[in-house]
């Protein structure tokens, strides 16, 4: 009798969920009271689900070598017009605006760096510095214009629009952007050739690939799912506001961990799943953080450290690899040299 | 070869940086204020004389008298447009000159530089505010060093030996400040007695600004006294996300959460959207009570039946400029000046309902039309007595504001 | 012929390349002088220009190490931050004491940045964001409670003498180590391509750490200068420390990448550049918003210019 064994696929997709889990049950063992109940869990599931759609926009340029630091204070301008949008033309507006925004900025941040071809960390920088003050002057104008909708700092989302930001809708929208982001990122030559770009661009080159071409609509693709998770994210927040001083800089470091850790997975699960489980593990690790009654300054340490073992780990991980390759080679020499 | 070059370039460059400053004697406050959303005002046209037909003979201001403010209408808030729209009406009326100047970033340093350039722009009269007490001792070594008359705003100095100081020096004309301690614990009191709050979370500013400090103590004290449970705190909030995330957080692991005590900061607006949301998400919003200090404009959309908003305190950032800007001027006019540096209590306005946020918006923060205007500053404080400005303030509220208008 | 035309081509571009620098420092001149009405180069205004210039030479000093490598150090203003809480709190002990603790934490935090960067393979851009995260939670957990304000006897430090006794000994230090040491060359010889470097003999990894000290050293500095001005230190200390050294760099002309290009003009020049700037603005009365757009602007023109598309065959 043959053993039945269930498909590597779910197999593999297991080991990935069992890292948020994991963390789970870490919690659950030191605060139970706190976060051993469903709402907890619905909680942290809710948490990820601006970052992970976020995550998915930024995903097609960091593939390809392209680091975007100007999505922050993209997502806002494009969350600021989308709000006041909504109020005027409803959803169907609200979300046009959210992706024709986006799309719009990252056009030309896309086109600056094309045209100026000097690294993307430079232009998105740049341009998050001044995108941040259009930001403000955004919220300012919208203050005087439509009083009603801004206060001058923020932009009210309309109330009829925000149970796009609360569950159920806002997985529905999840699930949705998830399977539009496998469609492009598996079965789209562009995507294929960004990979191929980010593996090693000289022979991308050499072999057809014009890199500033793919790299230019990375940024147009990657515009169209932050404008939804600018829109997510107003629904959610039910206002958005601005952001000044590089403070925006912020908005990108948890997206930017969900997709190296999406990165990481990748052998496991697919980069939407793996996504995902990243922002999900990362959402745990906070809501732990304040279940556990630590100050906010822990927070911003601990973050500071995720990142960094995050980043660190392929490294970690190749040390070990060289390690033991090294042990092993050493074993085997010497067992020839007994044996000899 | 390049070494000739760049010596010529620089000798270039000294050169006719010399021949554009030479025999300049531009105005000092010619410039516009770019910052201000208002339209961008001169500062140097003279102002309107103030009309004498029905008012006994006022103090006359000296001629070309200038108050130097920081302008804080660059943040968005209707509090400080409305504000600035006030310091103006009033130099329109005595006939001073207004002078702003705008902060080059938010920490003590920009501060410092902010009232170094309103001395050199030759100001007469300087408010100060600062984030942190650190600063003070050094600006008023400044204020006293080039002879400029200031008043302390909104902050409340702790260090006795610094007050000591500041007190005693020749051009220190006052402060004044909400005791901010106090209001904290009125509100944590409100909260428990009128909503039975009895599990707190608080959203605050930066640990670090000295009135979110004595807010803390405050908010201490009344949970010590009346046995509320301050569940969690949450400092350092930046905009309304962080808000939503924090509040979601909290409603996750604090489910006997019944109160927030949103403590302030300019993006206190935005805290009570996320929180509200993040409540009406978890059908939360009836169960738990929200109080809000520091900015009060716009309440009205959160205020009513089956919103958590219950009680909001604030104004009295208008209120400090309010007696701020005319502290110095009644100094100027020789009003008060037998008088020591004098402190003016002010205190918030509190808002319990739609009906008082709409008031408040309309005769308190309009960024249209100034609170007190024309006439009415010398029928209120302008060349008053400290006692008579203390009444003033005693007796200030949301129903007065109303029926300055007229 | 052709060669001899391309040659030209070569040597007008890189002539053009070093002196785009001051040509920007004379444009801003004349600029600011008229547009501040004369007051940007006159006596009134000599007392702020001081501070600016103190503010950019500093870390541009520091930075310039790191930059020739082709590294970035993100983390500054949080490295101030920090050491600015701790030199506060020492200046109880003794107000003298402040300047060694400001100069020891900055040694220490720059340690860990490199040690980031070095030993664990992280990307510095991104590894000095991470840790300014770190720096801003530790310092909100020093303060506990408040802005703090340390001895004042400090002030006494904060005169003219001081900041231009420190600012000609950092410029000097900086010159002689970058132009003439085997260190500044092996910082070049890294931005240039780091692979050689490390076949030709150089210590890269121990090169990396050193310049993250050098940098750290002078957050420490910039820490006693915040102390000496304002005698107080709060989670603001430090302001935007960090992108005031990268762009007085840039517009100095550094390669973004760094290498043989590096020179110590790229300091000079450029934290003259940018102390012109802010000053000029400051005066001009632009607020913050501006002034913001104002060095976004800056940053993407400054190195639209300096950058070497020509030897950079990958563009990330």
């Amino acid at each position: 009798m043959k053993n039945k064994q269930l498909p590597p696929s779910i197999l593999n997709a297991g080991k990935a969920f069992l890292i948020p889990i994991a963390l789970y049950f870490v919690l659950l063992l030191l605060i139970r009271e706190r976060i051993g109940n469903w709402n907890s869990i619905v909680t942290m599931l809710v948490l990820s689900v601006v970052p992970t759609i976020t995550a998915y926009g930024l995903s097609f340029g960091f593939v390809s070598g392209i680091m975007d630091f100007s999505i922050g204070s993209l997502m806002i301008i494009a969350g600021v017009c989308s709000s006041l949008a909504g109020h005027y033309f409803g959803l169907p507006g609200m979300l046009i605006t959210a992706i024709v925004v986006a799309v719009f900025l990252e056009l030309i941040v896309g086109g600056l760096f094309a045209l100026l071809k000097i690294p993307s960390l430079v232009i998105t920088v740049g341009t998050l510095m001044v995108f941040e003050i259009i930001g403000v002057r955004l919220c300012v104008i919208f203050g005087e214009l439509f009083p009603q909708i801004s206060t001058g700092q923020y932009v009210k989302t309309a109330e009829n629009l925000t149970f796009l930001g609360a569950p159920p809708w806002n997985f529905v929208v999840l699930i949705l952007v998830a399977i539009a982001y496998r469609i492009v990122y598996y079965r789209t030559k562009f995507a294929t050739q960004a990979r191929m770009i980010g593996s090693d661009e000289l022979i991308a080159k050499n072999i057809g690939i014009k890199p500033l071409n793919v790299k230019f609509a990375t940024f147009l693709v990657g515009g169209f799912f932050l404008g939804i998770a600018a829109m997510v994210s107003a629904c959610y927040s039910s206002a958005v506001g601005y952001k000044r001083e590089l403070a925006s800089l912020t908005m990108v470091f948890k997206p930017m961990m969900a997709v190296i850790i999406g990165m990481s997975l990748e052998r496991f699960v697919k980069m939407h799943v793996g996504i995902f489980i990243g922002s999900l593990c990362i959402s745990i690790i906070f809501t732990g953080i304040i279940a556990l009654g630590w100050p906010d300054s822990l927070q911003d340490i601990i973050l500071g450290i995720f990142m960094i073992v995050v980043l660190a780990f392929p490294t970690i991980r190749k040390s070990i690899a060289d390690a033991s390759r090294r042990r092993n080679a050493r074993h085997l020499f010497e067992h020839q040299q007994e044996n000899a | 070869m390049m070494k000739k070059f760049v010596a010529v370039l620089l000798s270039m460059i000294m050169v006719l940086g010399l021949l554009t400053g030479c025999g300049n004697t531009a105005p000092a406050s010619s410039t516009p204020t770019p910052a201000s959303n208002a339209e961008p005002t001169q500062n140097n046209d003279p102002a309107p004389a103030p009309q004498e037909a029905d008012t006994p003979a006022a103090p006359a201001l000296p001629e070309g008298y200038k108050l130097g403010v920081i302008d804080w209408s660059a943040l968005g808030l209707p509090l400080y447009v409305a504000a600035l729209g006030m310091e103006k009406d009033l130099c329109a009326t005595t006939g001073a000159e207004l002078v702003t100047t705008t902060l080059s970033g938010y920490d003590d340093a920009a501060f410092m530089a902010a009232y170094e350039y309103l001395i050199d722009q030759g100001c007469n009269g300087c408010v100060v505010t600062t984030f942190s007490e650190g600063p003070i001792s050094l600006i008023a070594d400044m204020m006293e060093e080039a002879g400029v008359d200031w008043f302390l705003a909104n902050r409340q100095i702790s260090d006795p030996d610094l007050k000591a100081k500041v007190f005693g020096m020749d051009h220190f004309v006052g402060n004044c400040f909400c005791s901010e301690e106090d209001n904290a614990y009125d509100m944590v009191r409100q909260l428990h007695e009128k909503y039975g709050v009895k599990n707190l979370a608080v959203l605050g500013l930066t640990q670090g600004d000295l009135n979110g400090d004595l807010r803390d103590k405050g908010i201490a004290r009344a949970c010590e006294e009346f046995g509320v449970t301050l569940l969690t705190e949450t400092r350092g909030i930046k905009t309304v996300d962080d808000v939503t995330n924090s509040v979601e957080g909290i409603i996750a692991s604090y489910p006997e959460l019944d109160g927030i005590f949103i403590v302030g900061g300019t993006v206190t607006n935005g805290a009570l959207a996320g929180a509200a949301q993040a409540l009406a998400n978890h059908g939360m919003s009836d169960k738990v009570s929200i109080a809000m200090i520091d900015i009060a404009g716009g309440m009205s959309a959160y205020m009513g039946e089956g919103q958590p908003l219950k009680l909001v305190a604030g104004g009295n950032t208008i209120m400090d400029v309010l007696f701020a800007t005319t502290s110095l001027i009644n100094h100027a006019m020789g009003v008060n000046v037998d008088a020591e540096p004098y402190v003016i209590g002010t205190h918030m306005m509190n808002i319990f309902s739609i009906e008082d946020a709409n008031d408040y918006d309309e005769y308190i923060e309009n960024t249209s039309i100034p609170m007190i205007a024309g006439e009415k500053w010398f029928e209120t404080i302008v060349g008053k007595t400290v006692d008579e400005i203390q009444a003033f303030s005693d007796n200030f509220s949301i129903a007065y504001a109303k029926s300055l208008r007229g | 012929m052709i060669g001899k035309t391309l040659r030209d081509r070569d040597n007008a571009s890189s002539i053009w390349q070093q002196a785009a620098p001051f040509f920007g420092l004379l444009l801003v001149c004349v600029f600011f002088q008229i547009g501040t009405g004369g007051k940007l180069l006159s006596a009134s205004n000599f007392k702020a220009f001081s501070n600016y210039a103190f503010q950019m030479v500093i870390p541009a000093c520091g930075a310039v190490f790191l930059m020739s490598q082709g590294q970035l150090d993100f983390s500054m203003a949080g490295n101030v931050c920090v050491c600015t809480i701790i030199a506060a709190k020492a200046s109880y002990l003794n107000p003298w004491l402040a300047i060694p603790a400001a100069i020891i934490v900055g040694l220490t935090i720059g340690f860990l940045n490199g040690s980031a960067h070095v030993f664990l393979g992280v990307p510095s851009f991104v590894a000095t964001i991470a840790t300014s995260f770190m720096y801003t939670g530790l310092a909100n957990s020093l303060l506990g409670g408040g802005a703090i304000t340390s001895d004042f006897a400090l002030k006494k430090a904060d005169t003219l003498f001081v900041k231009y006794g420190i600012i000609a000994l950092a410029l000097l230090v900086t010159w002689a180590v970058l132009s003439y040491t085997p260190f500044g060359k092996h910082c070049r010889a890294i931005g240039a391509k780091d692979e050689v470097a490390h076949q030709s003999g150089v210590n890269v990894r121990l090169e990396k750490l050193v310049a993250f000290l050098i940098c750290g050293l002078s957050c420490g500095i910039m820490a006693c200068f915040v102390l000496f001005r304002t005698c107080s230190a709060s989670t603001n200390s430090g302001g935007q420390t960090q992108l005031n050294a990268v762009l007085a760099l840039l517009l100095g002309g550094i390669p973004f990448s760094g290498g043989w290009s590096a020179k110590f003009r790229c300091v000079l020049v450029g934290s003259m550049l940018m102390a012109v700037v802010t000053s000029g603005l400051t005066i001009m009365n632009i607020s913050a918003n501006m002034q913001q757009i104002v060095k976004g602007v800056l940053f993407v023109i400054a190195v639209a210019i300096s950058f070497d598309r020509k030897n950079t065959a990958v563009i990330k």
